[in-house]
């Protein structure tokens, strides 16, 4: 009886990570875009500490765009339900939403062409990230809708 | 005590520090420096805002403190972010999934002393959202821009 108390606890607890499993809080994912030298779904850490560039360092590399050579920023979301919790945990959380937060970066490179990088935020970085690069860059964001605009400022 | 009681007594244990933990936040009447611009502030920092002072907001944590004086503000926003209370639902009960949990961030867009545009989001204690709030916006001149009309109720009433 205690072995398969302890095996239930065991196959609820795997799953509860596998439901819960996403981008980090504090993470920032490249969801893809026109940089060559990036994969598509790489993850890392953002930063906008340094006062020229804006940086996104990953394992292995580092990329780099300056603000004086962003020329749009726009963010919008995406909401969903927390279906795997639902399976994994407990059915009311299908009434929670899960959201992903996306920023599109535009600038121009190096050889004066236009690019454009989007970037899943994780969500305890959005309104800083958002904050932080309107100082910088002296643009406005471009938030995709009014909830957006909600969102972006709500994180 | 036997065995038994020993084993109830622990697990009480557990479940009391897991849910201190998870309801644990920032106090009611202080203020964190979030992120930004700022340079030589470390994010997630804690303090306290004083408003007491007539030229400058003052964010003072442990090691020293942040001053925006208020006639360099050039832009004031607020926002809140309403979650569900994941946490104790999962280790507690499913019913705090039906509870919202605030918080409330006020970001600050002001020159520095290098004339440089900088960033400064600021989450604040329930309990001085309302005098930060009319503090900046009496002293600075300008309007705080709410992110939508229940963060305007909602600072309005605290």
């Amino acid at each position: 009886m205690k072995k398969l108390i302890l095996s239930l606890f065991c196959v609820i607890f795997l799953f509860e990570s596998i439901a819960w499993a996403g981008l980090g809080s504090d993470k920032t994912m490249y969801m893809g875009g026109t940089v060559s030298s990036l994969k598509d779904g790489t993850e890392g850490t953002s930063s906008y500490k340094d006062e020229k560039v804006f940086t996104f360092t990953y394992e292995g590399g580092k990329f780099e765009v300056p603000y004086d050579q962003i020329n749009d920023l726009e963010y919008g979301q995406k909401a969903g339900r927390r279906v795997g919790v639902a399976i994994a945990v407990t059915w009311m959380a299908l009434f929670s939403k899960k959201r992903r937060h996306f920023l599109t970066i535009g600038y121009k490179d190096a050889n004066d062409k236009q690019q454009a990088a989007v970037f899943e935020l994780g969500k305890n970085i959005v309104r800083v990230t958002l904050a932080s690069l309107e100082a910088r860059t002296g643009r406005k964001i471009d938030y995709e809708d009014d909830e957006a605009r909600k969102g972006g400022r709500g994180n | 005590m036997t065995l038994m009681k020993k084993r109830f007594v622990f697990c009480a244990v557990i479940v009391l520090l897991l849910s201190s933990a998870l309801w644990a936040g920032l106090g009611s009447h202080d203020a964190m420096y979030v992120g930004g611009t700022v340079p030589d502030l470390k994010e997630k920092t804690e303090g306290k805002p004083v408003l007491t002072d007539d030229k400058a907001f003052v964010f003072k944590y442990k090691d020293g403190s942040l001053t925006i004086p208020y006639d360099q503000v050039d832009s004031l926003e607020y926002g809140q972010k309403a979650g569900r209370r994941v946490g104790l639902a999962v280790v507690v009960s499913p019913l705090f999934l039906l509870s919202h949990k605030r918080r409330h961030f006020l970001t600050v867009g002001y020159t520095d002393e290098n004339k440089k545009q900088q960033a400064a989001v600021i989450e604040l204690g329930k309990d001085v959202i309302h005098p930060t709030l009319t503090v900046f916006e009496t002293k600075s001149g300008k309007k705080v821009e709410y992110q939508d009309d229940e963060a305007r109720k909602s600072a309005a009433e605290k």
